[in-house]
């Protein structure tokens, strides 16, 4: 019983599912196509239609169908007076018990004329007849064949008494048989002195025809109603076809292919539609162009201007130098300024030599000089160069190397510029603490980590600080005048790898750059072996900065 | 902007179509002319019939308005007499359903007598005259007009109205109806039983009332499986075995299949037998065309016959195949007396194998072999063989004095039959072949005068005319075993239209052909059709001779009558004619005597 139940219970389940996901899909459908939705409208109207329609022609024919009957079984009602008022009316009548005690006269010539009506019936049965004596005390009438009295309602019989003398009356009923099931019938009555007269026509025939009528036009209308839906969604074809191709091109164009244009077919509003979306994309394609060749323009001035800037520093620098190498012998307040003079000159050659290298790679002339060596020994490199610095700040460079070599392709010069360019951000922001640089490789990639505990990173900084000339803090001085540019350079030079610079930092907790490239130059990287966030800040489950990094 | 298009185009077709509905609605006022058979038989059964509609008691009747209500609802048969029974106080016993026994009366007749009153009992007596009975069987029988005297007791229920607290005795199970209630409410029908050579059927008509039309199959069946009635059991044998009942949905009719599902008691009979008689019973229903018989609720087919029979299985068993189908050979008794054969057209052909063939009333037997007659004083029955030739022997000599014999007639086993009469007694006489003639006086008419007797094809049943108060009376008989061999007995009139019959030939296994006088409609003898069933009879052709002696008939024959007409251009002079119909498959037509000659005879 419990099995049952349960097993009930699960299939009207799986049958609320069903019904549910068939909802779901239909209302997608409603709600995605026009097609679907044009169709559904014309579906449900022309039914409505239709079926207003056919009731209409359906009354129509009853109407018509059932009049005919009526006048038919008036003129039999007719024919039946004339017999009654000829046997029964004209002849002189004997009062009813004189004669014999339980037959009178008058039943005995009743009965005759119930059997005369009844042969005109014939054998098929068209009508009954229901012949009555209202002075009868002992019989209650004549009823042909299996006809029960009962099946000429009250109302009528009513009708009839109040009526005029020889007046008709019809009403439709039930005609109720011995022996046979009820039929619907019409049944037409009149009295004709004492006698009352009923016919009652079985409708049978006319209900069969109407059966077969409704049948037909159900059918009809059924297969009207599909046609119209099946023109509906010929017509919305049409309509709709052209306009989800002007949808996929409109997406193509929003991919950026520009040169994406839609076919015009014919003058009509479709072809208009099409001819304005070609003029948009190519309105939209000239602007681009041309602001691609402005910042291409653009670029090249900062390239030309670099290069300009170039052979007059030289000789300036020569001069600074000659000044700086005399400082002792001036003044010490000239010394001091050949001294900032010095500074600032170096400073401004490596922002030259920055803005150079970065104009290289906008123009794409940048080149891979890629080289098979171990990472290891780029690492232990760049931490060689940055100590000292390190030292001076008071942090301690902690190397976390695997036991075997790391090897992979790359261009040593600039994935040392990388390194040495993070190592140089973390000890100026590690606000003298540690500083992790780890290493890490798989099959496919190696990663390089450098991780600082200082003050981190803001939400939305991990990405700002690739930015050009971007700053942490505005205000904050440069001890180690860096130009700004170091970490886009260096971004674009691990992009150049094929591999990823990315950042993580969270305020207060420190942040983490790491490097992810592949082992070989130009493959893929699907993946790095070092995870962006550290482990430890995970365990913690501090609230996340920022996660995204920037995978191209 | 598309849900508009569909809008209008769903208008347009719509008014397209009933355009096109409208266009083709028309009757046909023209065209080819089909041509189709009758949709059905015109049966008897499917006749409309009418209904009498009874009414209950009304508050306040006397007595004798109770008994007359009484009286006038029993002749309604709906609902098992419901209406009825409520003029009878509660307890009294009545049942008169499903097979009433019924008394008939005269309704000019009837009379309401209070005989006493003792008490709150009112005792009232109907008086009238008997006009004949119903058997719960279904036989009927006629009476003599013999005095009806039933006597009714009423008293007041707790309503105080008066009701009927004791019936008389013949009605406890039966009804007392006039004759037109009777005419109105009942129907005669046939059951077949076999001969007791267990080759022919013979039919046994049985009055039922009209009940249900739906359940006349069933009622005819349940008829059947009860056996004949008291009447013609001891005459026929039923294929059924006793105890044979309707199992489970007893007859269903569909498609013109009848399929009769009859219970264990049947695997005892003989399937052949039973589905002959349960097929010629219901193949006078039109509904039914075919039979399927079912024993226990498995299909029983007989030995021979596909699960579903035709009547074309058992046209065998038909009362009337005895002599062959297709019209018979008629004999005369030509202008010079002599025995001759009447041909197709009119022309006398005298076989002349006999010596001496000058016989009064000749009867051929059967097979054509055995001619019989009279001699001319009529005391004598001669017989010859037609087929060896041979001189005339005399076969049975009248051993009264003064008395006469009436036509021979031959059954279908070869025996002859002829009956020794004188106005006052008759005897039977039988001549078996091949054994000596027996002579009963002690048969069903030994009293009576009998005019004519004749033998059913079927050999079974009897036809005499016998001499009522001046009156020939047709009456049918059974031919049953006696203790001395056969005898015929239990004779019954038949018909209460013919009030003087003068000679009878059986038509066939139903319908007599009798030269007779019409009760109130004739003075003339006139040659009629009388159905057994006591239907109404139908008179034969027009423009009737003026006197006729004797009639002939046989299935599918023209009915033959000889009569005396006068001679054209002769006034004065008559001559001896045979007369037939001027187109025997009319009867309406013309007589036409172009044959000389006397006392026509189809064999049997």
């Amino acid at each position: 019983m419990k099995a049952w139940k349960r097993r009930v219970r699960r299939l009207l389940a799986a049958l609320r599912r069903l019904v549910r996901a068939l909802w779901r899909r239909s209302y997608t459908g409603w709600r995605r196509s026009i097609q679907a939705r044009v169709v559904a409208t014309t579906l449900v109207a022309s039914a409505i239609v239709v079926v207003v329609l056919g009731m209409f022609l359906m009354q129509q024919i009853t109407t018509a169908l059932l009049d005919g009957k009526e006048k038919a079984a008036l003129l039999q009602l007719d024919e039946g007076l004339g017999q009654v008022q000829q046997q029964l009316l004209t002849a002189p009548i004997a009062d009813p018990g004189v004669g014999s005690p339980t037959g009178s006269d008058t039943r005995a010539r009743l009965e005759d004329v119930a059997n005369r009506l009844k042969a005109r019936s014939g054998p098929t049965g068209l009508y009954e007849v229901y012949l009555r004596d209202t002075l009868d005390d002992y019989s209650d009438g004549f009823a042909t064949n299996e006809l029960r009295p009962q099946s000429v309602p009250e109302r009528l019989r009513r009708q009839l008494a109040q009526d005029r003398n020889g007046s008709r009356d019809r009403t439709f009923g039930e005609l109720s048989y011995i022996g046979r099931p009820t039929v619907p019938g019409l049944i037409v009555g009149s009295r004709v002195g004492r006698f009352e007269v009923y016919y009652l026509f079985p409708l049978t025939q006319e209900q069969r025809t109407l059966t077969v009528v409704a049948r037909a036009l159900a059918g009809v209308c059924v297969v009207l109603v599909l046609l119209l839906a099946a023109i509906a969604s010929l017509v919305t074809r049409q309509v709709v076809i052209p306009v989800r191709l002007a949808a996929q091109a409109a997406e193509r164009l929003a991919a950026g292919r520009l040169e994406e244009r839609m076919k015009v077919r014919g003058e009509d509003d479709l072809a208009g539609l099409a001819m304005s979306f070609n003029g948009m994309a190519v309105n939209l394609q000239e602007k681009i162009r041309e602001l691609e060749n402005l910042s291409k323009v653009q670029r090249l001035f900062v390239s030309d201007v670099s290069h300009e800037l170039r052979t007059p520093l030289t000789t300036i620098q020569i001069a600074g130098d000659l000044l700086y190498e005399h400082r002792d012998t001036f003044e010490p307040a000239v010394a001091r300024s050949a001294e900032l003079l010095q500074n600032q000159l170096e400073r401004f050659e490596s922002l030259l030599a920055d803005l150079l290298e970065i104009s290289r790679h906008d123009a794409g002339a940048a080149t891979l000089d890629a080289e098979s060596v171990d990472v290891r020994d780029l690492v232990l490199k760049a931490v060689e160069d940055t100590e000292g610095l390190a030292e001076n700040k008071g942090s301690k460079l902690i190397l976390q190397l695997p036991g075997e070599p790391c090897m992979a392709e790359v261009d040593r010069r600039r994935v040392e510029r990388i390194l040495r360019n993070l190592l140089v951000n973390a000890v100026e922001h590690g606000e003298g603490k540690d500083i992790i640089v780890s290493v890490g490789a798989d099959r496919d990639a190696v990663a390089m980590a450098v991780r600082d505990h200082g003050v981190g990173l803001r939400p939305g900084e991990a990405q700002m600080v690739f930015d050009r000339f971007w700053r942490a803090d505005p205000a904050r001085a440069r001890t180690t005048g860096g130009t700004g540019l170091g970490l886009s350079i260096s971004r674009e030079d691990a992009q150049l790898h094929g591999g990823w610079l990315q950042a993580w930092g969270e305020p207060g907790v420190g942040s983490q750059f790491r490097l992810s490239l592949p082992r070989a130059a130009g493959a893929e990287l699907r993946g790095s072996p070092l995870p962006l966030v550290p482990p430890e800040t995970e365990l913690v489950r501090a609230p996340f900065a920022e996660l995204d990094g920037d995978r191209p | 902007m598309s849900g508009c298009k569909a809008f209008a185009i769903t208008t347009a077709l719509t008014t397209v179509l009933a355009a096109g509905a409208a266009g083709c609605a028309t009757v046909p006022s023209g065209g080819q002319v089909a041509s189709g058979r009758s949709v059905g038989r015109a049966e008897p059964y499917d006749d409309p019939y009418v209904r009498m509609v009874p009414v209950r008691p009304k508050q306040g009747w006397l007595p004798d308005q109770i008994v007359t209500g009484f009286l006038t609802a029993s002749a309604g048969f709906d609902d098992q007499h419901r209406t009825a029974a409520e003029y009878l106080a509660r307890g009294t016993v009545w049942r008169p359903d499903p097979l009433p026994s019924v008394i008939m009366y005269d309704d000019s007749t009837l009379q309401l007598v209070q005989t006493r009153t003792q008490g709150d009992r009112v005792t009232l007596e109907v008086q009238g005259t008997r006009l004949g009975s119903i058997r719960p069987d279904g036989q009927y029988e006629a009476a003599d007009r013999k005095q009806l005297k039933e006597t009714f007791e009423l008293a007041k229920n707790a309503a105080g109205q008066w009701r009927i607290v004791r019936l008389p005795d013949s009605l406890v199970t039966g009804l007392l109806l006039s004759g037109r209630d009777v005419n109105r409410a009942f129907r005669s029908r046939n059951l077949y039983f076999f001969a007791p050579d267990n080759r022919v059927l013979v039919p046994n008509t049985i009055f039922q009332p009209l009940v249900n039309r739906r359940e006349l199959p069933a009622q005819l069946v349940r008829a059947v499986l009860s056996g004949p009635t008291t009447w013609l059991k001891p005459a026929v044998r039923t294929a059924f075995p006793s105890g044979t009942r309707l199992a489970g949905e007893g007859v269903v009719v569909a498609d013109g299949v009848a399929t009769v599902n009859l219970s264990k008691e049947a695997l005892k009979g003989d399937r052949a037998g039973m589905s002959a008689q349960l097929m010629w019973t219901l193949r006078q229903l039109p509904e039914v065309g075919r039979l399927k018989l079912e024993i226990d609720g498995d299909p029983a087919p007989p030995p021979g016959v596909g699960e579903v029979q035709s009547p074309r299985d058992w046209a065998h068993n038909d009362p009337d195949a005895a002599v062959g189908e297709g019209p018979h050979q008629a004999y005369l008794r030509d202008g010079s007396d002599h025995l001759s054969q009447l041909l197709a057209d009119d022309r006398v052909l005298r076989p002349a194998v006999l010596d001496d063939d000058r016989l009064q009333h000749p009867a051929i037997s059967l097979d054509a072999r055995s001619v019989a007659g009279l001699n001319e004083a009529g005391d004598t029955v001669l017989t010859g063989d037609l087929a060896g030739g041979g001189p005339l022997q005399v076969a049975l000599q009248a051993r009264q004095r003064g008395a006469r014999f009436t036509t021979p007639s031959w059954d279908r086993n070869g025996n002859l039959w002829a009956v020794e009469t004188t106005p006052k007694a008759s005897w039977l006489w039988i001549k078996q072949r091949g054994r000596p003639a027996i002579r009963i006086s002690d048969w069903g008419l030994g009293g009576y005068e009998v005019r004519a007797l004749r033998v059913a094809l079927d050999g079974v049943r009897v036809a005499a005319i016998v001499r009522h108060d001046e009156h020939g009376r047709i009456e049918i008989g059974r031919i049953a075993a006696g203790a001395q061999g056969l005898t015929a007995e239990e004779f019954l009139p038949i018909s209460a239209e013919i009030a003087d019959a003068v000679d009878l030939a059986w038509q066939n296994a139903g319908q007599l052909a009798v030269l007779g006088r019409a009760k109130g409609k004739s003075t003339q003898q006139l040659p009629y059709t009388v159905p057994i069933s006591g239907g109404s009879v139908q008179p034969i052709g027009n423009a009737v001779p003026a006197d006729m002696q004797s009639i002939a008939a046989a299935p599918d024959s023209p009915v033959l009558i000889g009569a005396t007409v006068p001679v054209e251009n002769r006034p004065g002079q008559t001559a001896e004619r045979v007369c037939r119909l001027q187109d025997p498959r009319d009867q309406f037509s013309a007589w036409q005597c172009p044959v000389a000659g006397a006392a026509p005879a189809y064999p049997g």
